[in-house]
């Protein structure tokens, strides 16, 4: 408890570091992986420019997510970073992308997180002053000691967030540079709170985390994903749904924070799995997620509501679990603003 | 406040621009950092009616921005004349670093501008900016010109402090 | 509030949600539909991905179509459709989350 404790408030004080998994594909440069990515994800691909990325969906032929990824362009080649853990993924990329070589590089590399209000500060050591001017979304080419690393500015919890590609070889020598870091206490993400960490981390943002915040066969609709589609686009995988669930759609899902601090084990487990939300006698959605916020002090988490109760600004709604009535209420997200947005890089 | 005029040898001093892109000739009503008014005179003998066009000169309508881009300047920058909080006289032109004044000139960063009538050789319009609103360094500034009673232009320009 | 109060609230919450969006789309030229914009997402930085430019612009624009004057203090209002809706009715009344009283 207190470990986890120790982790959470350096992720919203200073910084954290961890080992994030993807899978990386390769593929070469050129208008033909322009025009594959471009079909394979939903979102702009076609404003990539060298050292930009692209966060974005795969979806289905029913227009439901099958993955959230990042697609890398570089001077002369693209990395597609999807979920480690996702079975389906990899044959949509086999489908669409036949076209080209694709190479997986998943296991050369080996990837260092770090994430937070200061975390900038550590990377700033690492690498070089180069990564200050580094913007959201776009990543460089440098070097620790003798080898060649990638680093990206990209997060998951809303606070400023870095990730760092290096040689599988060459992990040693990059924690022992990491490890030289003594501004201050920088707390790993261990194994062991490591997927409760990063759900709750990512939930107090409605960051979407494909695993957490997001699951396979989601509505890009009802979790709030449009922006990552590209409309206009002639064809992607999954237009022809999406552009009917734009204005035909059934759910949606709204933040939730719980109005009642004394809920025993039992009660917050039970509304996890079964929670159901009233309105007076009226069943209009179900709990997905309910989670403690140590920032916010209080429960949060997320209701599916049935699309005409879906909104945010209403304090009527309870949660109905055995014989008691939890009150709550619906609310815009963030849940509350991050300490990054306090802290300039520099 | 007292109300600013500048001539144009004041203008001259205060912005950076020059032939053949200064095209504010003089302005007055000059609220320092909120509005003012500026002249622009187009005679037959300008640059560019040379080309636009042989047969039917008129004014193009990025000039016409870039005029009351520079009566926007001139209105954020006269904010050096301002009379300071204890009430004391209005610095003079003499007593003033007129280059540093210059290098504060920023930028243009959005342009939304309708074109009403065209403006032909011989004709005089007249300016109007206004410093609506300003967040960080950003400035949002409502912009008019007119020739007499006739609309010319209308719309708004987004403007930048230069780092 | 009862069962028909909040379905008001509902309907007032949906049209302003709405007509912020159609102002975000005219203000900035942007080439969407209303439909097309999340409800929840950010505008800056990531989501919609607007910057500081279009962030004046809009600005001027929701203080002029929903008669609100915005401090400089209050630009995080804008980080998405619905905070801005929750200011925007927050002035007329209400909780700064955007509850009714």
């Amino acid at each position: 408890m207190e470990h986890r404790n120790k982790v959470y408030w350096a992720a919203r004080e200073k910084a954290i570091m961890f080992y994030p998994k993807f899978r990386i594909y390769e593929f070469p440069e050129g208008e033909e992986t322009f025009q594959c990515l471009s079909n394979l994800v939903a979102g702009r691909v076609f404003y990539l420019e060298p050292n930009k990325m692209l966060h974005s969906l795969i979806l289905d032929e029913d227009g439901k997510i099958v993955d959230i990824v990042y697609v890398m362009m570089f001077e002369d080649k693209f990395w597609l970073l999807t979920s480690y853990d996702n079975p389906k993924v990899k044959s949509y990329i086999e489908k669409v992308m036949s076209g080209v070589e694709i190479t997986e590089l998943t296991d050369e590399w080996k990837i260092v997180g770090i994430e937070g209000p200061y975390s900038w500060r550590v990377v700033k050591s690492i690498i070089s002053w180069d990564i200050v001017g580094l913007p959201y979304l776009r990543f460089l080419e440098s070097q620790i000691g003798d080898n060649e690393v990638v680093v990206t500015r990209s997060g998951i919890t809303g606070e400023y967030g870095y990730r760092i590609f290096v040689r599988k070889e060459a992990l040693e020598q990059a924690l022992q540079k990491i490890s030289e870091f003594e501004e201050f206490d920088l707390a790993e993400v261990t194994e062991d709170i490591y997927d409760e960490m990063f759900h709750l981390l990512s939930a107090e943002v409605r960051f979407p985390t494909y695993g957490y915040m997001v699951d396979s066969g989601g509505s890009p609709i009802a979790y709030e994903l449009r922006w990552m589609i590209d409309f206009r686009k002639e064809s992607y995988l999954g237009k022809e749904k999406i552009e009917k669930m734009k204005f035909e759609y059934e759910k949606r899902l709204v933040g939730i924070v719980c109005e009642e601090k004394d809920l025993s084990e039992d009660e917050v487990k039970n509304i996890v799995q079964h929670g159901k939300i009233y309105i007076e006698d009226l069943h209009v959605g179900e709990v997905k997620k309910f989670l403690y916020s140590l920032k916010l002090g209080r429960y949060i988490g997320f209701g599916l509501f049935n699309k005409e109760w879906g909104y945010a600004g209403i304090s009527e709604y309870y949660i109905k679990i055995n014989d008691r009535k939890i009150n709550m209420k619906t609310v815009s997200t963030p849940f509350f603003v991050t300490e990054s947005n306090n802290v300039t890089i520099e | 406040m007292k109300k600013l005029s500048f001539t144009s040898k004041e203008i001259q001093k205060m912005l950076p621009h020059k032939f053949p892109f200064l095209l504010l000739d003089k302005c007055y009503d000059i609220e320092p950092g909120v509005r003012g008014i500026g002249v622009k005179n187009f005679t037959i003998n300008e640059w560019f009616f040379q080309g636009h066009f042989p047969a039917n000169p008129i004014v193009p309508g990025v000039l016409i921005i870039e005029s009351l881009a520079q009566l926007t300047a001139i209105v954020y920058l006269s904010k050096i004349f301002a009379q300071d909080e204890i009430g004391t006289n209005q610095k003079t032109f003499s007593e003033v670093d007129l280059e540093k004044v210059a290098e504060k000139v920023g930028y243009l960063v959005k342009v939304d501008v309708k074109f009403v009538s065209p403006v032909s050789p011989g004709e005089q319009i007249l300016l109007h900016a206004e410093i609506f609103k300003k967040v960080g360094s950003l400035s949002y500034v409502k912009v008019m010109a007119k020739v007499g009673n006739r609309p010319i232009a209308e719309g708004r320009l987004i403007v930048s402090e230069r780092e | 509030m009862g069962i028909e109060e909040v379905k008001k609230y509902i309907e007032k919450r949906k049209k302003l949600l709405h007509e912020v969006k159609e102002l975000i789309i005219e203000r900035l030229g942007l080439d969407l539909i209303p439909e097309e914009i999340d409800d929840d997402s950010p505008l800056f930085g990531m989501g919609l991905g607007l910057d500081s430019v279009d962030a004046l612009d809009l600005v001027v624009g929701v203080e002029d179509k929903f008669g609100v004057q915005i401090g400089e203090g209050e630009l995080l209002a804008f980080r998405s459709v619905n905070s801005l809706v929750d200011y925007i009715l927050n002035k007329e009344g209400g909780n700064e989350d955007g509850t009714q009283e």
